[in-house]
């Protein structure tokens, strides 16, 4: 990494020893200030902060309760964002905004998946999903005849998380339609059990989940899209 | 980049968005990370409550100082995990009454990565621990000890019955080695299997 050539070996001993926690609560108050004022002492503190968070490495992860994201949300943007929390409960809200969007969806629906296809296009519905905060948008189409979820995201070809998708039946908790791959188009199956659950007045909602999908088969990470589902 | 790197690739562009405002990817960075920053915090502050505050604040650090974490250059993981140490040191120094049970301590000290761990840690961290086995158990324990604790010299002295002076410097000696031992291995590429590159 950078040279540190002004650094001696009293001056990593000091990087560590505060790095590591050691010092007494005078000598860290000094040793904090010196890494604000000296980039070559802030580079030493980053160097050691870079080996020992190794340590941590094997430390399994603890689930701090869902309270602190919102008092998190509400410190940095306002009470406006807790609405991103209960968003289930939310969704005719969503569905009434997203009126728009869902036309748009039909036009892109349309466009994207049956141009190609000869099949006649017996039962389906699309939803154009806004994702909170950009104005990429995502199309979801669902092909009752076909039992095929198709999906349509350019923003998630660069997303490297487990990104699950949930079919939510008007009234009815969640049901997961799979997990999406980081890439543009995404196929899942649909299951025999979630025909019936795909409606018009249903909606579809992408969250942040961990590896290998939601452990509980409901959403447990943020909720990154949310649209309504329109038959066409 | 490597394999074993594409896990900080995504972390490193959330950070990245973070910094020119985007909630998503801060969204996204908090459903990643908040389940370790808090591990380590909770071992540090050792009750669930204040830790959460704790946690609280690195985040909004995080959000705050996102801007800066590129010219750090250190890895996202190293530099987040710093954020909610020092919030968590500071903690227990702002309140030196709480006494920390101990109970718990001793497990996290002996937290060691398993080998499939091992297989999916950086080539960093994999060295780290091979320089840790280099030391004498119990002084790489009471690396391990302070790290995990956040416990100034005199705590440890007191902890493990020990004058401040031999502490502070068995301490000081196995950072030294520490350091040596990790600079004296360069690439530590060939432990990945990585004949490649």
């Amino acid at each position: 990494m950078s040279e540190t050539r002004t650094m001696g070996p009293d001056d990593y001993l000091a990087a560590a020893e505060y790095v590591l926690g050691v010092l007494e609560p005078q000598e860290r108050a000094a040793s904090e200030r010196r890494a604000q004022d000296d980039p070559d002492f802030a580079a030493l503190v980053a160097y050691w902060e870079a080996r020992l968070s190794g340590l941590a490495a094997p430390v399994p992860e603890v689930a701090p309760s869902r309270a602190v994201k919102r008092s998190i949300d509400r410190a940095l943007f306002g009470p406006e964002r807790r609405r991103t929390r209960p968003i289930f409960r939310s969704v005719v809200f969503w569905q009434a905004a997203s009126g728009a969007m869902a036309s748009i969806a039909i036009v892109l629906g349309l466009l994207m998946f049956t141009v190609q296809e000869r099949t006649p296009p017996s039962r389906a519905f699309v939803a154009a999903l806004a994702p909170a905060e950009t104005d990429a948008s995502i199309v979801v189409r669902i092909d009752i005849h076909r039992r095929e979820v198709k999906v349509r995201a350019p923003a998630l070809a660069e997303w490297q998380e487990a990104l699950e998708l949930w079919l939510i039946p008007k009234g009815q908790p969640p049901r997961s339609l799979g997990l999406l791959r980081p890439q543009t188009d995404n196929l899942l199956p649909l299951s025999g059990a979630d025909v019936s659950s795909v409606t018009a007045d249903g909606a579809l909602a992408i969250s942040v989940e961990p590896v290998g999908g939601s452990p509980t088969g409901q959403p447990t990470g943020p909720i990154l899209a949310l649209g309504a589902l329109q038959q066409i | 980049m490597a394999d074993e790197s594409t896990n900080q690739v995504p972390l490193q562009d959330l950070i990245g968005r973070v910094a020119i405002g985007d909630r998503a990817a801060f969204d996204a960075l908090y459903a990643r990370t908040s389940g370790k920053l808090f591990a380590v915090i909770l071992r540090i502050v050792g009750n669930r409550a204040a830790s959460e505050e704790v946690l609280q604040e690195s985040y909004l650090k995080i959000w705050r100082n996102a801007g800066k974490f590129r010219r750090m250059g250190a890895s996202p993981m190293s530099w987040l995990i710093a954020i909610a140490r020092n919030g968590a040191i500071d903690w227990l120094r702002r309140n030196p009454d709480v006494i920390v049970v101990d109970d718990g301590l001793d497990k996290s000290i002996d937290d060691a990565p398993t080998p499939e761990q091992m297989a999916t840690l950086s080539s960093d961290v994999a060295r780290l621990y091979e320089c840790l086995d280099e030391l004498e158990p119990q002084r790489a324990q009471l690396i391990k000890r302070a790290y995990f604790t956040g416990c100034t010299y005199t705590e440890l002295a007191n902890a493990t019955k020990t004058p401040v002076g031999t502490v502070k410097s068995w301490i000081r000696r196995s950072l030294l080695k520490l350091r040596d031992c990790i600079e004296a291995m360069p690439a530590a590429r060939r432990a990945k299997g990585d004949a490649g590159e």
